[in-house]
């Protein structure tokens, strides 16, 4: 990945979550010799709420099979 | 949380572009390349959360028993592709720690790619509106990990 690309990439996903100028204060952050940013790793997001309005959503549409055509 | 992951994602991209301008040994080089996976991780495990809050959003829409007996199949078809993404990344982040195979979390992450490329199509089925920048993201992510056009 070139130079251009990488930061291509980080400006798209900066776009998907906004705010620009929180990583330019971190960048400096680093520079000031706070952690390095890319050490940090995202969380991956819990998927029990989806799990829980599965059980709900097929708990409802077994009231439709109920109910009959 | 999404406010850090921004500064994150920029800054990680501002680094990479510090240490390509000054990298001049092929370790240093090395290195970028690895913080790089690290970016396309951190990208994709942001991507995954927005696409799970969407998912989210649409269940939370069902609300009678006929959208649900409609819905419901799309909704648990999007679900084990949120899940098995997941995973993927799950299976990818060991291989993410310094002197670790990075081919191997490069070939998680496309397989976690793979997985939220078959889920746009059930989100969208099911009314949701994805971002462009979602879209956007997940294009640059398919560019560098080389998935599935």
């Amino acid at each position: 990945m070139s130079t251009a690309d990488a930061l291509a990439l980080a400006t798209a996903l900066a776009k998907v979550v906004g705010k620009i100028p929180d990583a330019v204060e971190q960048v400096s952050s680093w520079i000031s010799g706070g952690p390095r940013p890319g050490d940090v790793l995202a969380e991956l997001p819990s998927l029990e709420a989806n799990r829980l309005e599965m059980a709900r959503i097929e708990a409802l549409a077994e009231k439709a099979g109920e109910a009959g055509p | 949380m999404r406010h850090a992951l921004a500064a994150l994602f920029l800054a990680i991209g501002l680094c990479i572009t510090l240490a390509c301008t000054t990298a001049s040994t092929p370790e240093a080089r090395g290195a970028s390349a690895a913080q790089v996976t690290r970016l396309a991780y951190s990208a994709a495990a942001v991507t995954l959360s927005e696409l799970t809050e969407l998912h989210l959003e649409a269940q939370r829409a069902v609300t009678t028993p006929d959208q649900a007996a409609v819905m419901g199949p799309t909704l648990r078809e999007g679900l084990r592709a949120l899940e098995a993404a997941r995973s993927a990344l799950e299976m990818a982040r060991p291989y993410l720690e310094p002197g670790k195979d990075e081919a191997e979390a490069r070939r998680f992450l496309r397989d976690a790619l793979d997985q939220i490329d078959a889920l746009l199509p059930l989100l969208k089925a099911v009314g949701v509106q994805l971002p462009d920048e979602v879209v956007e993201a997940i294009g640059y992510l398919r560019g560098f990990l080389g998935g599935a056009q």
